[in-house]
């Protein structure tokens, strides 16, 4: 049970840094995904 | 005498007990947060469309769904079970669904396949393999299809190791739910492991999957020698560096995935790629002295890195070999064989965090976090790369059209990926063959750009595409050709082509519009003449599959569920 709730808690706080995270790297950067139109992608 | 166990060999797999059902919960659990917090925006009422993502509300069976147009079943048989599941749900749930599966599935699977009674080990085997750089760049490319096949890929390892024909089908399912690429994926491990068997046994499996494959084999046999495998995409599929370690030391690393536009925010960075190597060099080292029980994996794994690594250290061997037989153009895109090596780090992370338990258990806990802290880039639909959107009211008035007076329709522009602005910016595979009913033809002609250099362009695979692309290409009028063709409709669905040349269409009536769709219908248009995949031969492959599959289903479903021994053997 000790480890269930270790864990949970855990991942709680890994889903908020991971978003914290996330935000800042999102926001510090400009999407890629915008030119040119029709591509698959870039290599 | 060490916990854990080689247990993989077919010896010790006989002797497994049935996984605990709160490990089994537990695991289930741990892959619903993490899928939950991988997908973040993504839940949100609407459809997911990112690269070859695609999926539409109130999708109806027609013969693309079965690969019956001439075309490669590269959506076979995934979009048929899509298009089954959404007749009793919305679609857009269905989506949901099937992502939230790939998480939940890969999770428990992957715990089940580590040998230790420890909870914190099996999960962290669980989290490893849910949570990396393979997973994070193929959801990000949309290959939905292929995860769904890797989540399955334990169950499918533990089956083949056992040699029991029936858990082998049943393993299979969500691999051939997935179509090619997950079935050849899963058939290298299949083979792997017949082959490191004593004796070797290759007949019974290689039956498996070929019943499994059925599908969307049969239907690719109808046309493959008349499909051309271009050799330009072993330079645009090839895999590339994602992390300081150049190419071979990122596809060590689960990544390495061609397109660069799917790196998840912040992976490759110094900080982070280098615990991970760590963690990875940790999780084989984690293999000493286990004995011969995982080899079968093993082979695989080395096997896969190599296919990965092939375009990039010998493309000339591949473009040879495409050359040679059309069929070696699987192996372009080769970065998708990781998932036997990502299966491998997985349970060796599981393996070592069981040692890692005997002597510090809270330090095994905190290992869980490890694989998402060291990539956070996947969270939250990968920092709002993956979010739901709906499809503009233009796109339901053409279907509502096209409906009411069937037709052939053309897609322009000529392309296959778009960036709409409905769905801000995010590249996605057109999804107008999906959405309008009857034959869409759309130029599949993939492009992939490059730095500094000019962009990679793939040869059409659709003979009517190849057909049509001078003439489009040309700037000549269209109406006439067109009706010619058996073109009943033009939809032009970019809003910065809206204006296509009015003399182009001339004679044509425009029947829906609005900012995001333009449709136009040609006048007495005379019936094509396609040559179509003759239907009753891929009647019959369903038939048997599925029949194969209700066979397989005798056996009771939990018993995928069947721990690895933890004993030596």
């Amino acid at each position: 049970m000790r480890i269930a709730v270790a864990m949970l808690a855990g991942i709680m706080l890994a889903l908020v840094t991971s978003f914290g995270i996330v935000r800042v790297v999102t926001t510090s950067q400009r999407d890629p995904v915008v030119k040119p139109l029709y591509n698959y992608g870039t290599r | 005498m060490a916990r854990g166990s080689a247990v993989l060999s077919p010896e010790t797999e006989l002797g497994g007990r049935p996984l605990r059902r709160r490990h089994a919960a537990v695991a289930a659990g741990t892959g619903l947060v993490l899928g939950l917090l991988a997908l973040g925006p993504a839940l949100a009422p609407g459809f997911v469309l990112a690269y070859d993502m695609v999926f539409v509300p109130h999708p109806v069976f027609d013969r693309e769904t079965f690969g019956l147009t001439g075309m490669l079943p590269r959506h076979v048989p995934s979009d048929a079970v899509v298009t089954a599941l959404s007749q009793v749900l919305p679609a857009d749930l269905v989506q949901k669904a099937i992502l939230l599966a790939i998480f939940v599935i890969a999770c428990v699977s992957a715990s089940a396949l580590v040998p230790s009674e420890r909870l914190t080990a099996r999960l962290a085997g669980g989290v490893v393999y849910a949570w990396n750089p393979f997973v994070a760049e193929r959801l990000l490319l949309g290959q939905w299809a292929l995860l769904l096949g890797y989540a399955a890929l334990p169950w499918v390892v533990r089956a083949a190791a056992r040699g029991d024909p029936r858990r082998l089908i049943l393993s299979l399912v969500p691999a051939a739910i997935g179509g090619f690429a997950a079935m050849a994926v899963s058939g290298l491990v299949v083979l792997a492991i017949g082959l490191r068997r004593e004796p070797p046994r290759l007949l019974l499996p290689l039956a498996g999957l070929l019943v499994m494959s059925l599908p969307w084999f049969v239907p690719s046999m109808e046309l493959f020698s008349g499909v051309p495998a271009d050799p330009a995409g072993v330079t645009a599929f090839a895999a590339r560096a994602d992390t300081p370690f150049g190419t071979l030391g990122s596809l060590l690393l689960l990544g390495g995935g061609w397109n660069a536009e799917t790196v998840p925010p912040g992976y490759g960075a110094v900080v982070t790629a280098v615990p991970w190597l760590c963690v990875v060099l940790l999780a084989l080292a984690a293999y000493a002295g286990r004995g011969t029980g995982t080899r079968g994996l093993g082979t695989a794994a080395l096997v896969g890195l190599f296919l990965a690594a092939l375009g990039a250290v010998a493309p000339g061997l591949l473009r040879g070999a495409i050359g040679l037989w059309p069929g070696f153009a699987v192996l372009r895109d080769g970065q998708q064989y990781l998932a036997p090596s990502a299966l491998a780090v997985a349970v060796g992370t599981g393996l070592a965090v069981d040692r890692l338990g005997r002597w510090r258990p809270e330090l095994a806990a905190l290992a869980l976090l490890v694989p998402v802290a060291l990539l956070p880039g996947l969270a939250w639909g990968a920092g709002g790369r993956l979010a739901a959107v709906r499809y503009p009211a233009d796109w339901a008035r053409a279907r509502a059209v096209v409906r009411a007076d069937p037709g052939d329709v053309l897609v322009l522009p000529w392309e296959a990926y778009r960036s709409y602005p409905w769905n801000h910016g995010r590249r996605v595979l057109d999804p107008l063959p999906r959405f309008l009913p009857g034959r869409v033809i759309l130029n599949d002609a993939v492009r992939v750009g490059t730095t500094g250099r000019r962009d990679l362009r793939m040869a059409a695979e659709d003979p009517r595409a190849r057909a049509l692309g001078p003439l489009i290409r040309s700037g000549a009028p269209l109406t006439g050709a067109l009706r010619a063709r058996g073109v009943r409709y033009v939809a032009v669905d970019a809003p910065e082509s809206l204006g296509v040349p009015a003399e182009r269409l001339a004679g044509t009536e425009r029947v829906a519009a609005g900012p995001d769709l333009v449709l136009y219908r040609i006048p007495a248009v005379v019936p094509s003449r396609e040559k179509r995949v003759p239907q009753w031969p891929v009647e019959i492959a369903w038939f048997i599959t599925f029949a194969v599959v209700v066979w397989s289903t005798r056996l009771p479903v939990g018993s995928l569920f069947a721990r690895s021994s933890p004993k030596e053997p």
